[in-house]
């Protein structure tokens, strides 16, 4: 027996030697485990054995050169992992994780006498190795992410991580979700890409990722150097009864932003509307500092400013028209909306253009997972949207189209007027989002949209927007990016009569804008961020042309000339969080303009005032000609302190400068309002605002209280002469004058975000005043006194709630109050020549009655299964619910030769809509 | 004398069972001539000759009438128990029988001490008569981490006997030597004495052995213990009632520190879990409790709580395994420093099937398919996967569960359930369950996160149990039936830790010729190549086929089992796996 047993330890080792004898010489490179297996099985004439489940994410590097199987193995299993392995008597491998092979028995194993245990601990540790493996479910959180090229050695300081953080469910963007960690505490907010990029100690870190509506989730890293992670979150619904969640980070108080409000698709969506549409606009009219001269007017007025000193950006085109139908709708589909921001105060760098805000509208990317739609029907309108992946998780497509059917509606009407009428809109909204890799995405954008309307058979009016952008965004590393955008804007109205056929007419105008801008964010370190870039603008502008229609027509053309011009700037913003409380932001941009020939220009005598008989001259610039160039730095900064983790203040100053004027005499945006550019007469727009606020969150985050005031020099403000006429005018220069003005405010919000009832409460005290204090009379107003602005509506009050009965049925009541707008009124009637003639009292002497409107909704949603055909939902929808007779304006006409007075209201009784709406 | 036949009997047990409960009263002489007029036999057979500790025991068991031989259809449970020297259990379960008929597994303890063990298998209905009857057989297991504690002078087992194969029995393999990872093929013939093919019932087992085993002389393994009379007089108070459904689990209930019995007392039993179990059972006069558990499978605790939550009580229950030991002569181990090279060798190549448990299962529990609930299907199921998630409880109830209508009242919530064909809110609170546990309150319910919730069931009309009834039931489970996010301080009663049936066990092993079920860089270090409980054997020939692993050396064919004519039968062979 113990020969055989001699014997069987000779073969043990013969084996051995053999398996020794066969070595192995290889260059693994990032190979595959289970590829550098093979190899070394190749080579040894041995088997390896191991679970592809423990090594399926490794890879091996390494130069083996006529080594061993146990040398090569100790080469690719990676050191101070649990993986360790043993060659048994055959001269196999087997790799073990968790624990490692005892290979012999104790030594006391066969003794007869009392020893003391040598291996119990190999039975423990064997025990647990085997519950260890009763299967932990494979969550993405448990599984570890090597970030940056992998050393043996942990290099020590810091690396970058950066990437984006999507919805799991349709692949797009998670904008301000926050990424961060835990210890040191280091964290960041992701940007409109759902971009973030974050400075961290290398080495083990776990990714933390919150953002509202979603799940938390987080990532385990391994950082080796600077990488890019891009993270899925999954959707999350929050509680409607309040109970205190997880401190949540709030934006109001932490953020550094001041007077910028984001507005939710979803809150949008729940407001009652005029006409059942959901309406950006609308909401964002509720918002303190926002007003308007009226409804049916779809400008708005921010912090005193102008509608036309707007900057409205739908995916950076920029968008002169943004209503329908006289301002009743939208020019946003807001289904394909994903993100609205409103800046009203502490711009940053990178916008410029106009002198008064900023409302960015964001289109969605399309679901890059499925295949998916949307809808509405109401009373007026129809829309349908549909998307879905062009290649899975890369690229996706969006087309949204909306139709009015007022047409057909007018025609069905009793009242002739209204047969004879036709009013219509639609609009066309395509998207295409194509992630190239991990660095280079595309999206191309296509905005169109077209309205007509003829009342009772008159004139036919008809405008147009119509944009294209292109965008490609580069991740250079995960510092630093960059996006290039191209972008161009077109918008023109006409409008047209064949009544009368000898005077049978076409009248037009037209804006093309070409822009290019290059936009790049520059993460230094954590709490750190550079953004600089520089745009062009090219202005090609139609002011004007009246061609006669037909041939019946005596017409004669009249075209006004070409106004062209170019628009740049650079500029930079560096924002940093010098401790726990204090966040500076600096920016500067320089902004740029040359107006451009070909133009002929009038000159006038500078000793008199400028109109037609102080014509002195005419020049002729030819094409190309730099005929005025006006350039300027504006400056922007901003700083937020933050007194205790609930409360902050905040500071903000910006210069802007506006070059495009719009010259119009009513206050709302109308279709036939018309853009001029600076010339040598008329100079740019500038408009400095400072600003201050305080924030203060309540109850645990579910109330925030904030109150900003502010002060606004506006200098270089286009206003009119009495009777100016702007439409055809070849000398707009003589109709025009130069106004400056202040506005001054105080804005208060108490919002509830959570909660069964939610919505907010905002009361805003704010005057506008202008002055208009020519050289000579005729250029002065009211002596030259300052003035209310036509849109001065000193108190305004809004009480904007939201009350879900349950997930299912919700109801809205809006309310708002404010102060009627000023108006002159003929005070009057003195015969002169043997005609009447009427005398006016001081501009904007006058306010029309308050305004007080209420609106009621109710949204049903259909039943919580998520499996199901179409999920829909009605609106149930009741404007100006308390039927009042809102004055929209006040105008007299003489009639058999007196002057009589009518108020004009647009709403005056309740208007009732149902919507029915669905996606699938 | 065994026949390869069951349920042939059946009016004889119903006999049995109508005396048993019409005479329950009666004197013991009384009880014991009933009793005895049935008797049940084991037979208990496991996968190899050795194991080491942190292996797996697989048995076969078949349970006869003692009287002809038969199958016996009487019993549904047996149960198993690995004892020490000193009768300490090293494992105990409770298998279920098909006909007389079943098999399970023990996984070894990895801190158990090397020596001969003794495998014994009785029903509950054995238990009415002394434990020498039960079915013992020796078990030789081998901790590689430990000493084997020898003693100093190695005595061969007095009066061992030689394996004796029955002359009816054949295996062959259609080859002595096989390469490693090879399809094995066995062929067994079973003949009666006149050499005719017969039918009949027999495990296989091919496991590793030391590759002098086939030279030695070892002995079989029921014949190598000797058992005999408990040394105290065997006696029984109570007849065991046979388990022929469920498994009974029984005792007593007395006042809160006292040994006062509590009669008429409401209990409510629960087994938390992903397929809970829920009973109600009343103390009789003398506070004895009685609930017959059916279809519940694993490890597990039972729960028990009186439904009155003023009541202070004390809960006893029996010892659900016997406390009857036969006198057992357990040999010594037999093993020297001749297995050294067999022992390294199963010891590397059972830590590799340890580490690799999970990757390569060759025993897989059967999770039996959805077993009804208690209250069978439910008016109402709702999945919450199905339906937007919802962070309060509050909304899930009020958004989509109709059946519950949540009420608050002095700040407390509380559940009526409407039943929607008669229109009809019910008068009391329901009974309300979470993975089985009954809640008192439903603000208790209200607290749990929903996301924790995997499904509620709803029954929206009155419920009789038993003498209970309830106005509809609300039952909660979480994903993995294990209270998460339950409020524990809620919670009245006690827990028994409580060994319920094993479930039905597989024996997968692999398939080389097949890919798709196992994975080339995977181990195979199997000391058993091949189990199988109960092969047939129909018209004298069983067929067998398993593939060899990557160890090598010898391995013992082991075929135990009986023939149709009744016969036990047994047969040996030896092959051997080359590289």
């Amino acid at each position: 027996m113990r020969a055989l047993l001699i014997l069987c330890f000779v073969v043990v080792q013969g084996t051995v030697l053999f398996a020794q004898t066969n070595r192995i010489t290889t260059t693994f490179s990032n190979t595959p485990f289970a590829e550098a297996v093979g190899i070394i099985e190749q080579q040894s004439k041995a088997r390896v054995y191991y679970n592809p489940q423990w090594t399926d994410t490794l890879r091996v590097s390494g130069i083996l050169n006529s080594v061993s199987l146990s040398e090569a193995l100790t080469t690719i299993l990676p050191q101070g992992s649990d993986l360790s392995f043993f060659i048994n008597r055959q001269g196999n491998a087997v790799i073990t994780k968790g624990y490692v092979i005892r290979q012999g028995l104790p030594s006391d194993f066969f003794t007869r006498e009392e020893s003391e245990d040598q291996m119990a601990v190999a039975a423990l540790e064997l025990e647990k190795s085997r519950q260890e493996q009763t299967p932990v479910a494979d969550l993405i959180e448990n599984k570890i992410f090597e970030i940056g090229k992998k050393s043996g050695v942990l290099a020590a300081g810091k690396a970058t991580v950066a990437g984006y953080v999507k919805s799991s469910a349709s692949g797009e963007p998670v904008i301000g979700a926050l990424v961060y960690i835990q210890e040191p505490k280091i964290g960041t907010i992701t940007d409109q890409f759902g971009y973030y990029s974050l400075t961290i100690p290398n080495g083990r870190q776990e990714l933390r990722i919150q953002n509202v509506g979603m799940k938390s989730t987080r990532r385990q890293i391994i950082l080796y150097s600077n990488g890019l992670m891009n993270i899925e979150m999954d959707e999350d619904v929050v509680a409607l009864r309040e109970v205190v969640i997880e401190a949540e980070r709030d934006i109001n108080v932490a953020g550094m932003q001041m007077g910028l409000d984001r507005l939710d698709i979803q809150s949008i969506k729940q407001m009652p509307s005029a006409f059942g549409e959901a309406d950006i606009m609308k909401v964002a009219l509720t918002l303190p500092g926002v007003q308007t001269v009226g409804e049916g007017s779809n400008g708005f007025n921010v912090r005193g400013g102008s509608t036309s000193q707007n900057l409205i950006l739908l995916n950076d085109a920029v968008i002169y028209n943004p209503s329908h139908l006289f301002g009743f709708f939208t020019a946003f589909n807001a289904d394909v909306v994903r993100n609205v921001e409103l800046h009203k105060a502490g711009i940053p760098a990178e916008y410029g253009g106009r002198i008064s805000s900023v409302f960015k509208v964001d289109m969605k990317d399309g679901n890059k997972k499925k295949f998916a739609g949307s809808g509405g029907v109401g009373l007026v309108t129809g829309r349908l949207s549909l998307e879905g992946p062009i290649i899975k998780d890369k690229a996706s497509f969006l087309v949204a189209g909306r139709s009015s059917y007022s047409d057909w509606l007018l025609k069905t009407l009793p009242n002739a007027t209204f047969k004879n009428s036709t009013a219509g809109f639609n609009d066309f909204n395509a998207r295409i989002s194509y992630d190239i890799d991990d660095k280079n995405s595309i999206y191309i954008t296509g905005y169109l949209s077209n309205d007509q309307f003829r009342l009772n058979s008159d004139s036919l009016y008809e405008y147009r927007n119509a944009n294209a952008s292109i965008q490609w965004k580069k991740i250079f590393n995960s510092r630093l990016y960059g996006v290039f955008t191209a972008v161009s804007s077109h918008y023109k109205y006409n409008l047209s009569s064949e009544d009368v056929p000898l005077a049978a007419f076409d009248l037009g105008y037209g804006i093309n804008q070409h822009n290019f801008k290059a936009d790049f964010s520059y993460f230094p370190e954590s709490m750190h961020k550079i953004d600089f870039g520089l745009s062009s603008i090219y202005y090609d502008l139609t002011p004007g042309f009246n061609k006669p229609l037909g041939e019946e027509s005596i017409l004669e053309d009249d075209v006004l000339e070409k106004e062209k011009g170019i628009e740049s700037a650079i500029y930079v913003g560096d924002k940093v969080d010098i401790n726990d409380r204090l966040s500076v932001y600096l920016g500067l941009r320089y902004s740029m303009y040359t107006f451009l020939g070909p133009k002929s220009e009038f000159q006038y005598d500078p000793t008199r005032a400028r109109n037609v008989n102080a014509i002195t001259d005419t020049v002729q610039y030819p094409a190309g000609e730099l005929i005025k160039t006006y350039h300027g730095p504006e400056y922007r900064g901003s700083l937020k302190y933050s007194i205790n983790p609930i409360s902050s203040a905040k500071l903000s100053f910006n210069r802007m400068r506006q070059y495009i004027h719009q010259l119009s005499n009513t206050q709302a945006i109308s279709p036939t309002d018309i853009w001029k550019l600076s010339d040598s007469y008329i100079s740019p727009q500038i408009g400095d605002q400072l600003s201050v606020g305080y924030y203060r969150n309540m109850r645990s985050n579910s109330l925030e209280f904030s109150a900003e005031t502010y002060y606004k020099w506006l200098t270089d403000i286009l206003d009119f002469k009495n009777g100016a006429v702007l439409v055809l005018n070849q000398h707009i220069e003589t109709d025009v004058i130069r106004s400056t003005g202040k506005a001054y405010g105080l804005e208060l919000m108490l919002r509830k975000k959570t909660g069964k009832l939610n919505g907010w409460l905002s009361y805003t005290y704010s005057r506008t005043l202008v002055q208009i204090a020519g050289q000579f009379p005729e250029e002065r107003v009211n002596r030259g006194e300052y003035f209310p602005a036509s849109f001065d509506k000193p108190h305004d009050f809004t009480i904007v709630s939201n009350y879900k009965f349950t997930r299912r049925i919700n109801l809205s009541v809006n309310y708002t109050y404010s102060t009627g707008r000023p108006i002159t009124y003929p005070l009057s009637v003195y015969t002169l020549g043997g005609a009447n003639r009427v005398h006016y009292s001081d501009r904007n002497a006058y306010r029309i009655p308050d305004y007080s409107r209420m609106d009621v909704s109710i949204n049903m949603e259909g039943s919580h299964k998520i499996k199901k055909l179409a999920h829909s939902s009605w609106t149930l929808a009741l404007f100006n619910a308390l039927g009042r007779n809102n004055v929209y304006s006040i105008f007299f006409v003489t009639e058999q030769g007196e002057i009589n007075g009518y108020q004009l209201s647009v709403f005056a009784r309740p208007i009732p809509t149902l919507t029915y709406n669905f996606r699938f | 004398m065994y026949k390869v036949a069951s349920g042939s009997s059946p009016l004889k047990i119903l006999i049995l069972f109508a005396i048993l409960l019409a005479r329950i009263n009666a004197t013991q002489a009384q009880r014991e001539e009933y009793v005895d007029s049935y008797k049940e036999q084991i037979r208990i057979q496991s996968d190899g000759p050795l194991y080491l500790t942190g292996d797996r025991l697989r048995f076969s068991i078949m349970c006869f009438d003692q009287s002809n031989g038969l199958f016996s259809p009487l019993s549904r449970l047996v149960y198993v128990e690995l004892l020490d020297s000193e009768n300490v259990a090293l494992a105990q379960s409770i298998i279920d029988l098909e006909n007389g008929q079943g098999s399970g597994d023990i996984l070894l303890p990895f801190g158990a001490n090397s020596g001969n063990y003794v495998l014994r298998a009785y029903t509950r209905w054995m238990r009415n008569f002394p434990p020498e009857g039960y079915a013992h057989s020796m078990v030789t297991i081998v901790n590689p981490f430990k000493s084997l504690g020898l003693r100093e002078s190695l005595e061969t087992s007095p009066g061992s006997v030689d394996y004796v194969a029955s002359p009816g029995l054949a295996v062959a393999s259609s080859k002595s030597v096989y390469a490693p990872r090879e399809k094995a093929a066995l062929d067994l013939t079973l003949k009666d004495t006149n050499g005719a093919p017969v039918n009949g019932l027999v495990s296989v087992s091919v496991s590793k052995v030391p590759d002098f085993y086939p030279a030695q002389k070892m002995e079989a393994k029921e014949s190598a213990l000797k058992v005999g009379p408990a040394s105290s007089p065997f006696k029984v108070d109570e007849p065991f009632l046979p388990e022929t459904r469920g498994q009974f689990l029984t005792g007593k209930v007395n006042e809160a520190g006292t040994t006062t019995p509590r009669a008429k007392e409401l209990v409510y039993l629960s087994i938390v879990g992903k397929q809970p179990e829920f009973y109600t059972a009343v103390t009789d006069a003398e506070g004895n409790l009685k609930f017959e558990i059916v279809d519940f499978f694993g490890k597990g605790e039972v729960h028990l709580q009186s439904r009155n939550s003023e009541s202070v009580l004390d809960f006893v229950l029996t010892p659900v395994f016997s406390d009857q030991f036969a006198t057992v002569q357990v040999p010594s181990l037999q093993i020297d420093e001749e297995w050294e090279g067999y022992l390294t060798q199963a010891s590397q190549n059972m830590q590799i099937r340890n580490v690799y448990a999970t990757a390569i299962a060759y025993d897989g529990n059967i999770i039996s398919s959805d077993t009804l609930p208690f209250y069978g299907n439910p008016d109402q199921r709702y999945f919450l996967d199905d339906y937007t998630r919802f962070p309060l409880m509050e909304e899930v109830l009020k958004e989509y569960v109709s059946g519950i209508l949540p009420r608050k009242k002095n700040d407390e919530f509380f559940f009526r359930m409407v039943n929607p064909d008669k229109g009809v809110i019910m008068e009391n609170e329901p009974l309300m369950l979470y993975d089985g546990l009954p809640v008192e309150k439903a603000g208790t319910i209200m607290e749990i996160d929903p996301r924790q919730v995997k499904r509620i069931d709803v029954i929206t009309k009155r419920y009789l149990m038993g003498d209970v009834a309830f106005d509809g039931i609300t039952s909660f489970h979480s994903y993995e039936g294990d209270l998460k996010g339950l409020n524990k301080e809620v919670v009245r009663g006690e827990n028994f830790t409580f060994v319920g049936v094993q479930p039905n066990i597989t024996h997968v092993f692999p398939d080389y010729e097949n890919p798709d079920t196992t994975t080339g860089s995977l181990p195979d270090f199997r000391n058993t190549l091949f189990w199988s409980p109960s092969t047939k054997v129909n018209n004298g020939q069983a067929d067998i086929a398993f593939f060899t692993g990557d160890d090598t050396g010898t391995y013992l064919v082991e075929v135990e089992g009986i023939s149709q004519s009744g016969e036990v039968v047994t047969q040996r062979a030896y092959l051997k796996v080359e590289k």
